[in-house]
């Protein structure tokens, strides 16, 4: 049943060009939507948290939707499907990390519609605005919505606690994805991490008009050495998105030594970041000592939002357990020198 | 006695089965009307506060809008236990809780009445609110309902029976243990929904809703639109599931009935999920203090029992939830002596009422647990303590309630077995355990919720010249399978295939009096009640059929969609022709009825009637369980469920039945909360932040049909949609205990909670 909003008029274009598409994002300003898998703008929709005025579909830009191997890396469109990514075969082969967290989103049917560009433009999760418009009038505005605080960290000054809550993006950040956008400018690249501002008021480093076209993951000069996972705290085996979403991405010398290592997470806040301080790391083996050492630095660092009402602290101890099982599953597929390996760490086991 | 059967006890598609799976049945949500407008209902912003005025002026100007209402404008009050009648449809004067009904408008759209409600200008006057059970006791100036004579107190009941202090004196262990059980919500896929017509010519008011209860409803909707009854007609259309979370009227079936006198259009509203949880009537939040004492046998010396339930705003059915925590815990095993005190009492939240296992899921948890404490205490498997302990059959408990059939050892014997307990318990690696858990349910209470000497339920049956048979009778099918129950048992005994047997039961115009589904009362009792119509029937056939072919009226065989001469099977007539013959001999149609009225049953004491049943179900469950230590997951890897139904009428329904028992019971124990904040707004009011277990998450479930043929049950039949939830949440708690040695006393059984729990032994220990 269709309620709210939806049966309201709006406009709906469907632009031949990324140069269209721009140009109507341009001119429609804060009115304006980005239509692609539409599992994120829709339920906005039907919450009212977000009018819909001006629609621009991105389903008529083929060279969006493709999945593709270039000189530079795998090219995957910004429309290119969660399921696609899921079972395409370069991906599992080369990114097990992005097959995998594309493999759990949500459920089946959201799977089939939410896209790559939806998961690194979507909107913040908050448990304190992503509620019906009456239980909102309830509470009274938030930050976000002109009020004086944030609901969920109400002392911290004008801050949003709201966070970035998608499988994919921390998967991207840490294969060291680039996201290709076009934008009234013209083109330009931004590594995944960086197009998070951090700022849950203005969450994404997009310019007005700019549209990202897709991401590039570039092929790992170590490989087949180069190994990645990523892992899903959630309290159901399905639906539900990432409590905390952590990817793992690692290539070790012959010798065993870490040769890179890069950790992204999500669900601290309206950022998806790379896990620093690891490169004292480097050179190091995997040894026991080594990936608790690393689970340790990430439960440090990583500090969970207080915009989900899920115990806190069990969320922030979880967060370095997963790494750190994820780098010892890592560390035996590599030591077993079994390169179609893929060592999921499966949480809750099954 | 089950080979005899033609029907009864084997595997049929329910009958209303493909219709639900194909997208042809029709819900309230489905169904339209010429000019029907839609209806919204304006709901309080705080969990208490006064009214001092509603302007509406704002609202009723915009063009489409037909009708603005308050609760000046249906000031009756209504409740489905008659001596706490203590709602309105709208606020009167001062709203009770966050998303209380304060005015509703219809509309030519539901957006435009949801608009014109934001419009409506409401002058509040907060009150300080109560919002948890010591609350209520502490603030008694602090009043949820003004009206109640004990405070905020709703319902305070102590009932005792035998020497319990003597009893725990005798004990060789004592165990006690304070527990927590959650509020939870029943979660139908199926929101609410209600739609009306007002006849204006004929006075006459026609209410579709998706309700448990609709002669209860009918009722109700005469006493506050002020119309006589027999001016209202309630139609029930297909139901999405109800758990007793639709077994009492709701603020949209007036606000509807209302509008629609008002505009003389036909109006409807159907709740969001975020007005199903705000209607609620889930499981009480029930903090309980159990103490239990035993012998070194395993004898139950004595049981005290203090039970503090948190009943929300309204009363709804919490007189009854408040004796049910106490008087449902007497069987199968035997107790001493008991004791229990419950207190039920009045926050300014959404009001809690019946939900699958009614008042008794809560203190099965308690016990359930505290008895495997009892068990490790005096060094006795926990399933041969339950065995040792049990009551068995045609006997009466400790609080008089009488006892028919029990299975509750076969049904210990059979989890026993298919779990392969003796090879497990204690004896699986470590984070991995298996737990079990007894219980007992009612089938049908044994008064009805007014007073009365009628039936509690009636039948009619129609045989029709052409062979069809129609069953008419007002019980509601919530997706339990009375309907295929019905068909079943009156194609049983006129021997007809279920495709010639149609059910109505959906219709107060049409059909006799049932009392609604509630109490697992369907089956047994709709089920006596069609015997005894059906069997008049076929006594009429047999009769005029032996009389043409000069037999005896026990020659003739009733088979296969035939009349058939025992004496010479070649001799037969088409059932049609059967019902021609008898209908020309009786000079009218082939009509019957029959009728339910329970035995007088339950202790000589007040409150003694209440948990009275006719029979009662019993359910054992084994679950085996993997716990992360690391992260605190629990993972129910299998559940065996073995469940004592009577008979089974129809095992693949019994099967589901168990089956969806415990999965709603695994939700609970895993994942499920209504919670609140400090301002009492549900902090999960949709289905992304309120966890239902997902079929991921749900684990094979073996379940074992027990048959121990009830002589009062219809074919030996008792209730299996409500007991076979109960033992799964002490079975879960008592696995996690055996797999890492933890007590987990309030649900649900979060990761958080798990590894807290795990890390404050560790802390107890010095270990780690």
């Amino acid at each position: 049943m269709i309620t709210g909003t939806l049966t309201r008029s709006f406009e709906y274009h469907r632009p031949g060009s990324v140069e269209e598409a721009s140009s109507i994002l341009v001119e429609g300003g804060g009115r304006a939507a980005v239509l692609a898998g539409g599992t994120d703008l829709l339920a906005r929709v039907k919450r009212s948290l977000r009018s819909l005025d001006v629609v621009v579909d991105l389903g008529g830009l083929d060279e969006l939707g493709r999945i593709e191997e270039r000189a530079e890396g795998l090219f995957v469109g910004a429309t290119a499907r969660a399921w696609e990514i899921a079972r395409h075969g370069t991906v599992a082969a080369c990114f097990p990390a992005l097959a995998r967290a594309a493999g759990l989103v949500g459920g089946v049917q959201i799977r089939h519609m939410a896209t790559l560009g939806g998961a690194v433009c979507s909107g913040l999760r908050c448990q304190l605005r992503d509620q019906s418009r009456f239980w909102r009038a309830t509470i009274g505005p938030c930050l976000l919505d002109g009020g004086p605080a944030c609901h969920a960290r109400p002392g911290a000054g004008p801050s949003c606690a709201a966070t970035a809550a998608c499988d994919l993006p921390p998967a991207l950040a840490a294969l060291g994805a680039v996201l290709e956008i076009h934008g009234p400018a013209g083109r330009r690249e931004l590594p995944v991490e960086a197009a998070y501002t951090g700022d849950g008021l203005r969450p994404l480093a997009l310019d007005p008009g700019e549209i990202v076209l897709g991401a590039r993951l570039p092929w790992s000069r170590r490989a087949p050495l180069v190994r990645s996972h990523y892992e899903k705290l959630r309290l159901r085996k399905a639906v539900d998105r990432p409590l905390v979403g952590v990817a793992l991405a690692l290539a070790l010398e012959p010798g065993g030594a870490i040769a890179e290592l890069r950790v992204a997470a999500c669900g601290q806040g309206p950022a998806v970041q790379l896990v620093p301080g690891l490169e004292p790391f480097v050179g190091a083996e995997l040894t026991t000592e080594v990936t608790e050492a690393i689970g340790r630095q990430v439960s440090r660092w990583f500090v969970p939002s207080p915009a989900l009402r899920i115990d806190q602290a069990w969320r922030r101890a979880v967060a370095g357990l997963m790494v750190r099982r994820t780098a010892e599953a890592l560390a035996r597929a590599a030591r077993r020198a079994d390169t179609t390996a893929s060592p999921p760490w499966e949480l809750p086991k099954t | 006695m089950s080979g005899e059967h033609r029907v009864i006890g084997r595997r049929h598609r329910k009958v209303d089965g493909r219709a639900k799976a194909t997208g042809r049945a029709r819900y309230t949500a489905d169904l339209s009307r010429p000019g029907m407008l839609h209806a919204k209902i304006l709901r309080s912003p705080y969990a208490h506060a006064r009214i001092r005025s509603i302007d509406t002026s704002a609202a009723t100007v915009l063009d489409g809008v037909h009708a603005v209402i308050t609760g000046a404008d249906l000031p009756g009050t209504y409740g489905i236990i008659v001596w706490t009648r203590d709602e309105s449809p709208l606020c009167v004067g001062t709203a009770s809780y966050v998303g209380d009904g304060v005015a509703a408008v219809a509309a030519e759209t539901p957006e435009l009445a949801e608009l014109a409600c934001r419009r409506i200008k409401v002058d509040w006057e907060p009150l300080e609110p109560v919002l948890s059970f010591r609350d209520a006791l502490e603030k008694p100036d602090v009043r949820v309902r003004p009206g109640n004579k004990h405070g905020n107190v709703t319902k305070r009941t102590t009932l005792s029976f035998g020497d319990v202090e003597g009893g725990l004196a005798a004990a060789d262990v004592r165990v006690a243990g304070e527990y927590y059980f959650e509020n939870t919500n029943h979660v139908s896929i199926e929101p609410h929904a209600a739609l009306a017509e007002w006849d204006a010519g004929a006075g006459v008011l026609t209410l579709w809703s998706c309700t448990q209860v609709p002669h209860y409803l009918h009722r109700e909707l005469a006493r506050v639109l002020e119309l006589p009854q027999s001016r209202i007609r309630v139609i029930q259309p297909a139901i999405g599931a109800g758990f007793g979370g639709k077994s009492e009227p709701f603020d949209l079936e007036f606000v509807v009935a209302k509008l629609a006198m008002e505009t003389g259009r036909p109006v409807k509203l159907v709740y969001t999920r975020e007005e199903v949880f705000l209607a609620h009537r889930g499981r009480h939040p029930t903090r309980m203090r159990f103490e239990i004492g035993a012998r070194r046998d395993g004898t139950i010396t004595a049981v005290r029992a203090r039970n503090e339930l948190d009943g929300g705003a309204y009363s709804s059915f919490g007189l009854v939830t408040t004796y049910y925590s106490g008087q449902l815990l007497t069987a199968p095993l035997g107790l001493g002596a008991y004791e229990f005190s419950s207190t039920r009492v009045f926050t300014n939240k959404p009001a809690c009422g019946a939900k699958r296992g009614h008042g008794s899921v809560q203190p099965r948890f308690a016990f359930e647990c505290l008895l495997d404490e009892v068990a490790e205490a005096i060094g006795m498997d926990p399933i041969e303590l339950r065995r040792r302990g049990d009551i068995g059959g045609f006997t009466t408990t400790i609080n008089g309630q009488r006892i028919t059939s029990n299975g509750a050892v076969r049904c210990l014997d059979a989890v026993e077995a298919a779990s392969g307990w003796k090879e497990k318990f204690r004896k699986l690696p470590r984070g991995r355990g298996i737990g079990v858990a007894l219980s007992m349910y009612i089938c049908g209470t044994n008064y009805p919720i007014y007073p009365n000497e009628m039936p509690q339920s009636g039948v009619a049956v129609k045989a029709d010249r052409s062979g069809r048979v129609t069953v008419f009778c007002g019980a509601s099918d919530i997706g339990q399978g009375s309907d295929t129950a019905l068909a079943e048992i009156v194609a049983e005994v006129l021997g007809l295939e279920l495709a010639d047997v149609s059910v109505k039961t959906q219709d107060t115009d049409l059909c006799p009096v049932d009392l609604g589904s509630y109490s697992s009362r369907v089956t047994f009792m709709c089920g006596n009640a069609a015997i005894a119509a059906v069997e008049q029937i076929a006594a009429l056939i047999r009769a005029h059929v032996a009389a043409a072919w000069g037999c005896g009226p026990d020659d003739v065989l009733l088979d296969g969609s035939r009349v058939i001469d025992r004496r010479d099977t070649s001799n037969s007539k088409s059932f049609a022709e059967a019902v021609w013959l008898a209908e020309a001999a009786e000079k009218r149609p082939l009509v019957a009825t029959g009728g339910y009225t329970t035995p007088k049953l339950g202790g000589d004491y007040r409150g003694g009637t209440i948990g009275a049943s006719p029979a009662y179900s019993f359910t054992v469950h084994v679950a085996e369980v993997t716990v992360d230590e690391a992260t605190g997951f629990v993972t129910v890897d299998k559940v065996w469920a073995a469940h004592d139904c009577g008979k089974a009428l129809n095992p693949t329904v019994v099967e589901g039945q168990i089956q969806g028992s415990v999965y709603m019971g695994l939700g609970e124990a895993m994942l499920e909360q209504q919670g609140y904040d400090e301002a009492g707004r549900l902090t999960c009011p949709n289905l992304v932040d309120y966890k239902v277990p997902t079929a991921a998450d749900t684990p094979e479930i073996e379940a074992l049909i027990i048959e121990s043929g009830d002589p009062e049950g219809p074919f030996g039949a008792k209730e299996a949609g409500e007991g076979p939830l109960h033992p799964i949440i002490p079975a879960i708690a008592n696995a996690i205990y055996d797999a890492v040695g933890i007590r987990l006393r309030e649900i649900p059984f979060h990761p958080a909670r798990v590894l807290a729990a795990l890390e404050a032994r560790r802390a107890t220990e010095g270990t780690r």
